[in-house]
């Protein structure tokens, strides 16, 4: 872990959230 | 509010359970209130493919493939929206991922995208209770 500004900080669960998120926010956009 | 872990009658001296909540899941005319799971873990929500059905939702009618991964790995899936409302806390827009899974296979899932950013959950398994309020933004 590395210290991030203030907190400890296979990609397909990036993907598929990514892909729901597109979709949230186009919704969003109507 | 505060909601119990459920526990199961097959597992008496298991510590905790599952955080599982009621929601109502509106689209369009239709309605149901089925359980769900609250899942940290989850990337995204999963909603089965009956419980689509019920909402009103046609497979052949969707546009927006998503590529779910994880033990759903290949499993045809579709990027759906539905309104959700747990307990007395006001309706939200839920982003779905709509797979070719039964009920009886997988649960319906409440996971990060989107669930995750409507509410504030903080989870003491340690209690058996698990909490879900409106989101306090930083």
């Amino acid at each position: 872990f590395e210290r991030g500004d203030e907190y400890p900080v296979d990609d397909s669960p990036y993907k598929v959230a990514y892909q729901l998120q597109q979709l949230w926010e186009e919704h969003n956009k109507v | 509010m505060k909601y119990q872990y459920t526990r199961s009658p097959a597992f008496p001296h298991l510590r905790g359970g599952l955080p599982l909540i009621e929601i109502a899941l509106y689209h369009r005319e239709y309605e149901i209130t089925i359980p769900a799971l609250v899942d940290s873990g989850a990337a995204m929500s999963v909603l089965p493919y009956d419980t689509g059905l019920e909402l009103g939702f046609a497979w052949e009618e969707q546009t927006v493939p998503v590529d779910v991964g994880g033990v759903l790995k290949d499993t045809p899936a579709y990027g759906v929206l539905v309104r959700g409302q747990i307990s007395h806390l006001p309706p939200v827009e839920l982003v779905f991922a709509w797979v070719h899974r039964t009920s009886d296979e997988i649960r319906t899932i409440l996971g990060q995208m989107n669930f995750f950013q409507h509410y504030r959950i903080t989870f003491e398994a340690y209690n058996s209770l698990f909490e879900i309020t409106t989101r306090k933004m930083s």
